[in-house]
């Protein structure tokens, strides 16, 4: 079967319905295969790097997810630099004694190549080795996830990465990790959307050196903790930038029904003020949950200086606070 | 000639659901075409199956053929091997009137004939067959790696690549050279 002399429509349909890893791996087998490949229209991809000691992978899908449930990566090793292991396969590459940065960076311009005509082409990387000179920057870097950091190392990396969008902090649990560097909290975090799990430190630690937008932690959670930020956001305390924090209680924690007991005098009225609470559209391919958020329930504070409203909602998992303008609350 | 028509029996013309049994329209008899392959063999089939190829259906849509017109006057497709048009009638025939299904698992497993199967499938515009077998077609590389999917579509490598290239540079080159040639000759 000679795949080349189909005609280029039928190839397209073809190549409609085959999962992206193995494109990728049609993309390898020749040049001209990569030439044909990169003239489809591909729906929006997700690429992830992962760098861990000695070895480097890339999976097709949420960069974010932890490596246990991706279903297929391509592994590179370093005690073997002559192709990526797939499952029990091999697929070779030539390497012209490549070494591992410049795989990396083939692969990268390889796959930017193929997907040149994505409708969208996000690139990821997870940072797990705790030696973070095994990390090769990755450019146009969309979303970065850390296991293990340093303040300044995060600090470096973000100032070269301004195309990053989100920034992923995965805490470990003292029992497993107790090395106290590890758990620093960079400065300035200067990243549009964050999302953090916590168990070393709490959200307000995070929140107090976030620049960008929207918040996202996970990790147990006490009521002064969100009683500390409604007064701290009163008092201008964090980003002006500030649209929305989400936190989640680790599993097995919840929050009290009288977390906002406090508010309670102002309650959202929905025959008046807004019923949801929306992202901006480019946000919501970064955020965990995009919303809308309804605001059943909600209470509300507002801030004298700008006269802006902090939106509050609780369930016994998951707290919301919603930033919003005076003006978009109470239309005239 | 050989025949795969599936019964005599017309296909009923698909009646609005609301109407009532006793003034249902009396059945209109189905209408038959012919068309053969590259072995010549004549295929008899309903225009309610052809309906799923766009060419056929377009090439009959205003013909308006008698019986008699349309079995003297066979739709010749001499490209397509009989074998292969023997499977899409058989298809057509089967999924005649009927939405088709999300899956085929009744499509060819050996490459080559399904490979002469996309062509035809393609070639006579049968949408959705030509959507199984592309699907089919994908799932035959599905977890391969690069060398295994070069060997089952048959992909050059970028040596055989360049080769067959400097090959083509070649014949082009002598065959201009050939006809620069042949003119200096024609114009002594």
């Amino acid at each position: 079967m000679r795949l080349l002399q189909y005609p280029r429509l039928v190839r397209e349909e073809i190549f409609s319905n085959m999962e992206y890893e193995t494109i990728f791996s049609l993309s390898l087998t020749s040049r001209n295969l990569l030439k044909l490949l990169k003239q489809s229209k591909w729906k929006p991809i997700e690429v992830a790097f992962v760098f861990d000691w000695r070895k480097f992978q890339i999976h097709f899908g949420d960069s974010t997810a932890p490596l246990e449930l991706i279903s297929k990566t391509f592994d590179w090793y370093d005690i073997f630099p002559y192709g990526f292991f797939c499952g029990q396969q091999v697929h070779k590459l030539e390497t012209k004694g490549e070494s591992r940065e410049e795989i990396v960076m083939r692969m990268y311009n390889h796959i930017s190549e193929l997907f040149q005509k994505c409708q969208s082409l996000t690139f990821g990387a997870r940072i797990s080795a705790s030696d973070t000179s095994y990390y090769v920057p990755i450019p146009s870097l969309n979303i970065a996830t850390f296991k293990v950091w340093t303040s300044k190392y995060l600090t470096t990396f973000m100032k070269n990465h301004l195309d990053l969008k989100l920034l992923v902090l995965e805490e470990q649990p003292t029992k497993i990790c107790s090395i106290k560097r590890f758990r620093e909290v960079p400065d300035i975090i200067n990243i549009r959307n964050l999302r953090v799990v916590c168990f070393e430190k709490h959200f307000l630690a995070y929140m107090r050196n976030f620049k960008g937008v929207n918040a996202y932690f996970c990790g147990p959670t006490e009521a002064y903790q969100i009683r500390n930020f409604v007064y701290g956001w009163l008092n201008g305390q964090y980003s002006e930038n500030l649209n929305l924090i989400h936190i989640e209680q680790e599993d097995g924690e919840r929050f009290g029904p009288d977390l906002l007991e406090n508010y309670r005098q102002n309650q959202w009225d929905l025959n008046k003020m807004p019923l949801e609470y929306q992202l901006d559209e480019g946000d919501k391919y970064y955020t965990q949950f995009p919303g809308p958020f309804k605001m059943e329930n909600a209470v509300y504070v507002q801030r004298e200086s700008d006269g802006k409203i902090l939106s509050l909602q609780n369930t016994s998992r998951v707290f919301i606070g919603c930033v919003w303008n005076h003006e978009d609350v109470f239309k005239e | 000639m050989s025949s795969t028509e599936q019964g005599t029996s017309s296909a009923a013309p698909a009646e609005p659901t609301t109407a009532p049994e006793s003034a249902a329209a009396p059945e209109v008899p189905e209408s038959f075409y012919y068309v053969h392959g590259k072995d010549k063999v004549v295929h008899k089939v309903s225009a309610g199956a052809l309906q799923h190829s766009a060419l056929i259906h377009g090439m009959i849509s205003n013909l308006g053929y008698t019986e008699e017109q349309a079995k003297a006057n066979p739709f010749p497709f001499e490209n397509i091997d009989g074998d292969i048009l023997q499977m899409v009638v058989d298809w057509c025939n089967q999924h005649k009137g009927k939405p088709t299904p999300p899956e085929d698992t009744n499509l060819p497993k050996q490459k080559e004939k399904l490979f002469d199967l996309v062509l035809a499938v393609n070639y006579l515009e049968i949408k959705e067959l030509l959507t199984y077998c592309c699907k089919q077609v994908a799932m035959m590389v599905k977890g391969k790696s690069p060398e295994e999917i070069r060997e089952i579509w048959m992909i050059p490598t970028d040596a055989e690549d360049e080769a067959a290239e400097k090959e083509a540079k070649k014949r082009a080159g002598k065959e201009a050279a050939g006809e620069t040639a042949a003119a200096a000759g024609d114009a002594k």
